[in-house]
């Protein structure tokens, strides 16, 4: 099987983790950037009073060391008087000089413009306090106060303007601050929100099929292979199980298919084996009669007879035609198939034969109906059910044996009846005879070899018909009478 | 199946839209933000010039008007116009101010004149700073301002006269003149003098008391003190001229609040909603009203002209109207 593994669920589940852990992140990074901004701009935001703050602290310097200048005349405050004006021109210089459509900016234009004549007035203070001018310095210095007081002032109010401006700059941000906290935690939650479903999506396009494939193997497992497995083909483990498991029922399939062959074929043998063992028991058959070797059987007798009629010997001549004509019979018919007539004369010379070897105390009698022997039957019937009427109902009576053979037409069937007066059979064994339960060892007993048994198997193959043979008893020592009933038809 | 998974694809779209939509709003609302915040910094006219407004009653629609105009004219010849005093911690008086602006070396004030000395000579002490000085509304006589605009003193007691003697029958006797600061002084005199004239000329058949009382503005326990004496004292006048925006106003209410509607005629000046809507009750029996906006125009023009050809007129009149329940319609209308 080709391995086609393009996505696997480890990469699947590896990359969908990976991509929400991305937009968490990526969400998380962007949003943190736009907060710590916002801060930044919040931390600006005051810097311009922080600037205003310091520079009245420096034009307070400048006044200090004025004032103390003007109070000591001493060069060390000189020296910081001229340092720190250093310092507060370099601070204005840094205010707006132009005037334009803003209250702070004009605020600091006035301030600007105040503080170049403040430093003006102080240096031109301390100048005159260097000459000595009392009049001059002190006059100065009042100005000097009069427009530190005014720059205070402005200085003041523009810190609060800016204070108050600012304000609402922190309040806007603080808003915007809240705004986005707002919207990031949605984006959180809807980021959450779309990471499950990615997860639910993934983890049902693994599932899913699972469940189909435990679903088509409880089918298999109720018994229906007819089913057809669609394989998703988008090549993970799960496709490859399903894969799989179509394979398997395919095989399933074959190897059933299979069985069920070699099981036919199994029978086959089987029939054919019996039907080796019936031609086995066959060609036994043929093998026993074939033993006696005819040629040689029938020149002795013939030799016995010719002697008996040379010597007059009548009764003896006879008897060895009869057993001549019996083994004849019973070797020289290739045919299967023979009249009524040749069976009913076979049944004759094995009368005869016998009562010549009991002194004949078996009476014979025959009843038949004339038309009916040129009647086509199987081989070898009727001389079996005397036999058996001589060996099982004759054998110890004491009284005087008789057999009664007759042969009529009832209706359609035709009915060859073999009556003795002997001990009788009982019903068990009638039931035994005809149900073919019987083990009979036939051929080793003192017969010809052919039992009631094989009788009734070759009639009913025969004509095809299973109630073939009527075996009838009175009770103990009423005697026993065997009838067959075949169809007036040779053969159907 | 296949449904459930087309849901899950419909709303996973509507998610990531909505989510491009919340980012885009985030974005856009941090970038307008961030604007704003640093507009501040950045987007102002820049002008050539700068000029002040120095007023007393910085918060009246009288001198709101007039900062419209001059800021309009301002703006058509590149002059930023401040209004002093706003946004101020402390509040300086008029002269004060000068004096700031003086050393705020502005390029031109316009001052809300009165005849007070030492207006008069913070206006020297500007002009000697190189700073013209516009009067408005009320002239400072005597000192080196560079114009006045406005209506003289003396056409105004005449204009007050006229209405007087409208609204005058044979019972009217007594004449209250309701001024504040800015008349003290020369101001009164020109009044009353156009004012007597007047009446002399014109209303010769009435005998008339006429009296002054000033309201100063800026106390305004000290308003209801005056209004209260005047009003619940031996003799109310008949009817009362008030010589300011803010008086006639006040007076209106002390009207209304004595309960002597009709038996007390007022004279009001200016123009408010509320001054408007008590002449249409007719407790204001008229008011003497002036294109506030015209004379802030009027003012910063004459600056510029200075600046320019060094020349300017040295008094500039406007154009004043009576309001009364005849033409308050038409007055509404305009407005």
């Amino acid at each position: 099987m080709s391995r086609k593994i393009k996505v696997s669920i480890r990469m699947k589940l590896t990359a969908v983790f990976l991509l929400t852990t991305l937009i968490v992140f990526v969400v998380n990074i962007y949003m943190f950037g736009g907060i710590n901004r916002m801060i930044a701009k919040i931390d600006n935001i005051y810097n311009s009073n922080a600037e205003l703050t310091s520079l009245q602290a420096s034009l307070s310097r400048v006044r200090g060391s004025m004032l103390d200048y003007l109070n000591t005349k001493n060069s060390e405050a000189m020296g910081n008087y001229y340092a720190s004006e250093q310092e507060y021109r370099e601070r204005i210089e840094k205010l707006n000089d132009t005037a334009y459509e803003n209250s702070t900016g004009i605020m600091e234009k006035n301030i600007r413009s105040m503080s170049q004549e403040y430093l003006d007035v102080t240096a031109d203070a301390v100048e005159a306090k260097r000459g000595r001018n009392v009049e001059k310095y002190n006059q100065l210095y009042e100005q000097s106060e009069e427009i530190f007081e005014y720059i205070n002032t402005y200085i003041y109010s523009l810190n609060n303007l800016q204070f108050q401006s600012n304000t609402t700059h922190y309040e806007e941000l603080l808003a915007a601050l809240q705004y986005s906290e707002t919207i990031n935690m949605v984006i959180m939650i809807l980021v959450g929100v779309l990471n499950i479903l990615l997860i639910v999506l993934l983890t049902s396009s693994i599932t899913e099929p699972l469940k189909k494939l435990a679903n088509s193997a409880n089918e298999v497992a109720g018994g229906n292979l007819e089913l057809e497995l669609v394989a998703k083909d988008n090549g993970d483990e799960v496709s490859v199980l399903t894969t799989a498991f179509n394979q398997m029922v395919k095989s399933l399939k074959l190897y059933i298919e299979r069985l069920r062959e070699s099981m036919e074929k199994e029978n086959e043998l089987r029939e054919r084996e019996i039907l080796m063992e019936s031609h086995l028991t066959d060609a036994k058959l043929k093998y026993l009669q074939a033993q006696v070797n005819p040629h040689f059987l029938f020149n002795t007798l013939n030799a016995g007879a010719q002697l008996a009629m040379m010597e007059g010997a009548e009764r003896t001549y006879s008897y060895i035609q009869n057993v001549a004509d019996f083994y004849r019979y019973n070797i020289k018919k290739d045919n299967d198939i023979v009249t009524l007539g040749d069976e009913i004369r076979l049944v004759d010379s094995y009368i005869y034969i016998l009562n010549v070897r009991f002194s004949g105390d078996i009476h014979y009698y025959k009843d038949i109906d004339e038309s009916l022997l040129g009647l086509q039957v199987p081989i070898m019937i009727l001389q079996p059910m005397v036999e058996n009427c001589v060996n099982h109902g004759l054998r110890n009576v004491s009284w005087e044996k008789e057999i009664r053979l007759t042969v009529s037409k009832e209706r359609d069937l035709i009915c060859i009846s073999v009556c003795d007066n002997g001990v009788g059979i009982t019903s068990d064994k009638i039931r035994e005879i005809l149900e073919d339960r019987t083990v009979s060892t036939d051929v080793e007993t003192d017969s010809n070899g052919i039992g009631l048994n094989n009788v009734i198997h070759r009639l009913r193959l025969f004509y095809h018909i299973d109630n073939v043979m009527e075996i009838t008893s009175n009770g103990e020592n009423m005697g026993t009478e065997i009838a067959l009933l075949i169809p007036e038809e040779e053969r159907v | 199946m296949k449904d459930k998974k087309k849901i899950i694809v419909v709303f996973l779209m509507i998610l990531i839209v909505l989510m491009v939509i919340l980012i885009g709003m985030m974005i856009y609302w941090r970038v307008r933000i961030m604007r704003q915040i640093n507009a501040d910094t950045q987007t102002y006219d820049t002008y050539s010039w700068h000029y002040v407004m120095i007023t007393d009653k910085g918060n009246s629609t009288f001198w709101d008007h007039v900062y419209e105009g001059a800021a309009t004219a301002g703006k058509e010849c590149d002059a930023y116009i401040e209004k002093m005093g706003e946004g101020l911690a402390v509040t300086y008086s008029k002269e004060e101010m000068i004096e700031i602006a003086i050393y705020s070396k502005v390029d031109g004030i316009l001052l809300e004149g009165d005849e007070s000395d030492s207006q008069r000579e913070m206006i020297d002490r500007a002009v000697e700073a190189g700073i013209p000085v516009i009067t408005m509304l009320n002239d400072n006589y005597g000192s080196r301002r560079l114009s006045f605009v406005g209506i003289g003193n003396y056409d105004i007691g005449r204009e007050y006269a006229r209405e007087v003697i409208k609204v005058a029958t044979k019972d009217t006797k007594d004449v209250l003149l309701l001024g504040d600061r800015t008349y003290e002084g020369n101001g009164w005199n020109l009044i009353m003098n156009g004012f007597s004239d007047t009446i002399r000329n014109e209303g010769n058949h009435l005998e008339l008391n006429t009296s002054l009382a000033t309201l100063n503005s800026e106390d305004p326990f000290e308003v209801q003190e005056t209004l209260r004496e005047i009003f619940l004292g031996d003799s109310v006048p008949d009817v009362v001229v008030c010589l300011n925006e803010v008086n006639t106003v006040n007076a209106y209410q002390a009207v209304v609040d004595y309960n002597m509607v009709g038996q007390v005629k007022i004279i009001g000046y200016y123009m408010s909603d509320t001054i408007l809507n008590a002449i249409g009750k007719q407790v204001i029996t008229s008011s003497i009203v002036f294109d506030a906006d015209e004379m802030g125009h009027l003012a910063v023009e004459a600056l510029n002209e200075y600046h320019k050809t060094g020349y300017v007129s040295d008094y500039i009149t406007i154009e004043d109207e009576v309001i009364n329940k005849n033409n308050i319609e038409e007055y509404r209308e305009h407005e």
